[in-house]
């Protein structure tokens, strides 16, 4: 890991007075897995955007492999691979046709590559892309993307609307092309799994804000969960700060912290619990936790409980 | 580069082949009416199809080719490719315009040989009729960008995405509006620019303005001027319409047989008054309704003559028709024609569409037989060279009788001298009336009904101005009355000129010159139609526009003299300068809002200045407005656009940390 | 027998973790024999498509523990098992297993014998000769 592959500086974007993304400061170092996680609307697809110049920025700026995002020279963009959200590809082309379209434009193509993942995916060479199945253009264009080898490979949400066995494939290429060259992989994901399999780093957008940016064992060990047990009903918490989410259940009180220090365990002393237990906790649910809406939290089926 | 071609060429023909056969069929349809009237490439059908459909496929072309790729992922996945955007957008632009003209001049060259060939037009056909179908078809290249930007740019208001729409239909009214080819020319080729500089500076910035550079910026920025002050000079038109009287009056001179002036006073097309110059209503004529029929039986009849300059009329492409001389006798299944290749009036069968032979000097030849002779010189003026079987050339006058196939001279100018018109009288109850009146060289001859030269006048007004000249039978005293009438000149404002009434006795001796005072003394004050079109043409405008287009001002000019109210000119005044302040002081507080550069500052003040309401209509569609919010330093609302603070200078302060931060 | 390794997503173990436990196990159980090659990283790697900086990690746990070595010209081994835990960090890291053990055990109803005589037959299957280690 030596020198940033991207690097963004302050970058915000305003679409009608809302910010999609704002003050986004991160770098994504060479050869890494980087997965960038978020719920719908937090802002990935437009970074994404804003790292490969499809958009401007609002302010702020990024670079990516030592440009400016919004003047990379052409022969740069045939270093970076990137799928683009929905696997768009055009409709009318047959998979031959596509190939021989996207081949036109590199100097660097490797075709072997290119049938291997139409083989994996099981796509014939003369079938029009609008007559494949979501998985199979998916393929086509993970195939299309991948042939160019490229140094840096940017896939938005490549996992969206992919069957399980698509979806392996996808994760097994992945792990693939960081074999060869000292590849760096930008994914955005909404599937924890995936990321947890495949992903070192990671950052983490919540409604426009990047809310980490870290490897994905410092994510691991930055949130914990606590179990109190209290002997009647449990009491209203104090302010915490770092609290995730909190649910009640019974006499337990069971609390999702980030960061947490002794301070923080001091405040939980106060409160007057009879046992406190940290229990383990999966990467899934330190994300769920993570990128649920913070505060005490019960099943929201509860309130349409309570209407009826 | 090939393989963008490729892909737009493959995504769009489907498009283009549509078009390509609407507009056949338009073709088609236009060509089977027309042809049948002996008219072609140039008759109004034929051009609705080039005029109209031409721009309308050009638009779309240009739309969908960008609408398309212009989905967020198919953007991506197109403007990601290893290749400059700008050669991404010539590929799209060569594939797009190859389309829209193989679509267009496939048809185009159809109907233009089937036209060519013999027995499908009943008339002469030369390939210049194809010069307007042409130039519209190449105007459809502005409408090509224009859809491209409607496509492409992103624009706050929806609004301002269309006004390039009406700019290419601006462009469009300038070619149908000039006569000289090279102006249509000179029109697209200045309009396509800034329209291809517009469109491809969206291209290039994905449909953004801020990073635009400086040239894309003006062109679009001149784009969406004209069409937001055409816009606007159509509104105002209107409001102006409805402030001003709905009724339609109009007055003109009329001349009695007994020789008096007598004015006749129109309302909404309807004669209402008839009464002397000094406003006593004529004794019989003296309440409505006005008996039309008894007040032509005391008007005078009367000759018209005109005496155009023949520069004013040559060169216009768009009426191949006329450059090409092309008049009509209705000889039942024969019409008839003057080409001046030939030199002869050519006939032809409307059944067969062929040509059945011709006439010259010495007579009527088949088609079968070689003519030996041609009418010399040109065609004296082209709306008076027939009539009633007149046929005036500048070399001589002939009757020719197209029923019985013959040919007699009326009348032979002297050697050196052009015949400049010929008419008959209107009135061919009298015998006296079945006189003619030529104008040749500085002579006005009067035949008579036996086509002997009867007497002559000559004019007493400068034939350049006073170029319309109508000689009246009188009858007290028995002879004739010559009036003078200006023509309508570039360089001077002919509706404030009298007109002269010269009365002549029937030996021809002169008895008596009258001079009659034009009815609107001044036009130049502005109408309040006018006035409101100064509301969105301030005065650097309203001085540009006067200076680009005399003739729409003057043809203006005209349209309001029929307006009798008007605004004062100094409240106009007031109400030019009022927008004019107005629009500069808004532009600057929008300037200073949007935290601009000083010159960017003075440049849009300077703007809005000269262009009024327009000015700032330009500014509030062509910038970006970033939100704002309140700044942490000193609490006043600053742009989220800019890193610091524009009043304080402090920095964007940054999201506030909610304690859940993960950094390493 | 070849070391056989497989992991899970979405528990509360780490993936890196699985791996370094799946290969104790074998080591402990004779699943895999000392001087037995362990699979390289990438090829690790792609076999369970996990990100092959979370193989090396566990790897370099392994070796740090003795458990595996890098051989020249054979890429890695299996070592001979030998002790690199202290005493008393077996005894914690075996203590809530046994408290989990147990708290279940008493839930449904076994004894102390009953219990420790499942104990058995459990180490038996798995190949542990009782003496060692006792």
């Amino acid at each position: 890991m030596t020198d940033a592959v991207i690097q963004t500086d302050k970058l915000t974007k305003y679409y009608r007075g809302q910010p999609a993304v704002e003050d986004l400061s991160m770098s994504v170092p060479q050869g890494s897995v980087f997965g960038f996680l978020g719920r719908n609307g937090s802002g990935k697809t437009t970074t994404i955007r804003l790292l490969l110049g499809l958009t401007a920025p609002t302010r702020g700026g990024s670079t990516l492999l030592g440009h400016d995002s919004q003047h990379l020279p052409p022969q740069l963009r045939a270093q970076i691979g990137y799928m683009p959200e929905g696997h768009p590809a055009y409709g009318w082309m047959k998979a031959r046709e596509a190939e021989r379209f996207h081949k036109s434009f590199y100097t660097h193509w490797n075709g072997d590559l290119f049938h291997a993942v139409l083989e994996h995916f099981r796509i014939t060479p003369n079938t029009k892309a609008k007559h494949l199945s979501r998985g199979m253009r998916a393929g086509l264009c993970l195939a299309l993307t991948l042939a160019t080898e490229p140094k840096l490979l940017i896939l938005d949400d490549p996992a969206l609307g992919l069957d399980p066995v698509a979806r392996h494939s996808f994760l097994e290429s992945m792990v693939y092309v960081t074999r060869e060259h000292n590849c760096t992989i930008l994914f955005s994901s909404h599937l924890l799994s995936d990321v947890e399999r495949v992903a070192d780093r990671i950052a983490v957008l919540d409604h426009s804000v990047l809310r980490a940016c870290c490897s994905v064992e410092t994510f691991r060990q930055q949130v914990r969960q606590v179990v109190m047990r209290f002997d009647g009903e449990p009491p209203a918490l104090p302010a915490v700060p770092g609290l995730l989410t909190s649910l009640r259940m019974g006499n337990e009180l069971r609390l999702t912290l980030v960061n947490a220090n002794g301070e923080v365990d001091q405040a939980m002393k106060q409160v007057g619990a009879a046992s406190v237990e940290t229990v383990p906790i999966g990467l899934e649910e330190a994300f769920l936790a993570y990128l649920d809406d913070r505060g005490e939290r019960t099943s929201f089926f509860d309130h349409v409980g309570a209407k009826s | 580069m090939r393989a963008i071609i490729w892909k737009e060429l493959r995504e769009n023909v489907l498009w283009a082949l549509i078009g390509m056969v609407v507009v056949s069929l338009a073709m088609v349809y236009a060509l089977e009416l027309e042809s049948k009237q002996g008219q072609s490439l140039a008759s109004n059908r034929f051009l609705m199809a080039t005029m109209f459909l031409g721009p309308v496929l050009a638009a779309a072309i240009g739309f969908l080719q960008i609408t398309f790729d212009a989905r967020q992922g198919y953007w991506a996945l197109l403007v990601h490719r290893p290749i400059s955007r700008s050669r991404l957008f010539m590929g799209k632009v060569l594939a797009g315009l190859a389309l829209y003209f193989a679509a267009m001049l496939l048809p185009f060259t159809a109907s233009a040989i089937w036209s060519a060939m013999p027995g499908h037009i009943a008339g002469p056909f030369r390939w210049e009729v194809a010069l307007p179908g042409l130039v519209d078809i190449l105007t459809g290249v502005v409408y090509y960008f224009a859809g491209m930007i409607v496509a492409r740019r992103a624009a706050r208001w929806y609004g301002s995405r269309g006004l390039v729409l009406v700019t290419a239909i601006g462009c469009s009214g300038l070619v149908v509006g000039i006569p000289l080819l090279i102006g249509a020319l000179i029109a697209i080729a200045l309009a396509g620019a800034l329209l291809f500089l517009a469109a491809r500076g969206a291209f290039i910035h994905n449909g953004e303005y801020t990073p635009q550079p400086a040239p894309a910026k003006a062109s679009l920025g001149l784009v969406q001027l004209v069409g937001i002050m055409l816009v606007g000079g159509m509104l105002a038109a209107f409001a102006g319409s409805l402030a001003v009287t709905r009724d339609f009056r109009y007055k003109n001179y009329a001349v009695l047989r007994d020789g008096r002036v007598v004015v006749q006073q129109q309302l909404n097309g309807n004669l209402v008054s008839i009464h002397d110059r000094d406003g006593t209503p004529l004794p019989q004529f003296d309440k409505p309704p006005i008996d039309t029929d008894e007040l032509e039986k005391i008007k005078a009849p009367f000759a018209w003559l005109l005496l155009a300059p023949p520069e004013q009329f040559t060169g216009q492409y768009r009426r191949p028709a006329t450059a090409m001389s092309l008049h009509t006798y209705r000889d039942r299944a024969v019409y008839w024609y003057f080409t001046s290749d030939t030199g002869r009036v050519e006939g032809y069968d409307t059944v067969s569409r062929r040509l059945i032979g011709s006439f010259g000097p010495s007579g009527f030849v088949t088609a079968d037989q070689q003519p030996t002779d041609r009418f010399e010189g040109e065609l004296a003026n082209r709306w008076g060279s027939v009539i009633d079987g007149l046929f005036t050339m500048t070399s001589g006058v002939y009757r020719i009788d197209s029923l019985h196939r013959t040919v007699k001279p009326v009348f032979l100018p002297k050697p050196g001298e052009d015949v400049l018109a010929a008419a008959p009288f209107n009135s061919s109850q009298e015998r006296r009336s079945k006189r003619t009146a030529i104008v040749s060289g500085e002579t006005i001859h009067v035949l008579d009904h036996e086509d002997k030269p009867l007497m002559t006048f000559t004019p007493e007004y400068d034939a350049q101005i006073y170029s319309r000249l109508y000689l009246y039978l009188l009858d007290e005293p028995n002879g004739f009355g010559l009036w003078y009438e200006p023509l309508w000149r570039r360089d001077i404002n002919v509706f404030t000129l009298p007109r002269y009434l010269v009365t002549y006795g029937s030996d021809g001796q002169r008895l008596a010159a009258e001079e009659i005072p034009a009815f609107v003394r001044d036009y130049r004050g502005p109408s309040i139609a006018e006035g409101m079109l100064g509301l969105v043409f301030p005065p650097g405008a309203a001085v540009v526009a006067a200076s680009i287009s005399t003739f729409t001002v003057q043809g203006r000019a005209e349209f309001s003299r029929m307006y009798e109210n008007r605004a004062s000119t100094a409240s106009l005044v007031v109400s030019f300068l009022l927008s004019a302040v107005i629009s500069l002081v808004i532009n600057l507080r929008l300037a200073r809002r949007n935290a601009m550069a000083r010159s960017r500052r003075i440049m849009w003040a300077t703007l809005g200045l000269l262009l009024g309401p327009s000015g700032v209509l330009l500014m509030l569609c062509m910038q970006t407005w970033p939100a704002r919010l309140c700044c942490d330093g000193c609490g006043v609302a600053r742009l989220v656009s800019r890193l610091n603070c524009e009043h304080c200078g402090a920095a964007c302060a940054p999201p506030a940390p909610n304690g859940t931060e993960i950094f390493d | 027998m070849a070391l056989r390794i497989k992991i899970q997503t979405g528990c509360d173990t780490p993936i890196y973790r699985q791996i370094v436990d799946q290969v104790h196990l074998a080591a402990a159980t004779g699943t895999a024999k000392p001087g037995e090659a362990v699979p390289s990283i990438r090829g690790l790697a792609e076999q369970l498509v996990v990100n092959p900086n979370t193989v090396a990690k566990a790897y370099a746990e392994l070796r740090n523990e003795g458990l595996i070595e890098s051989q020249q010209g054979r890429g890695m081994t299996l070592c001979d098992r030998r002790e690199v835990l202290t005493d008393s960090e077996r005894m914690r890291r075996v203590r809530p297993l046994l408290s989990d053990l147990a708290k279940q055990a008493v839930m449904l109803g076994f004894n102390a014998q009953e219990l420790s005589r499942m104990l058995k037959d459990e180490c038996k299957a798995l190949g542990q000769r009782p003496s060692k280690g006792a």
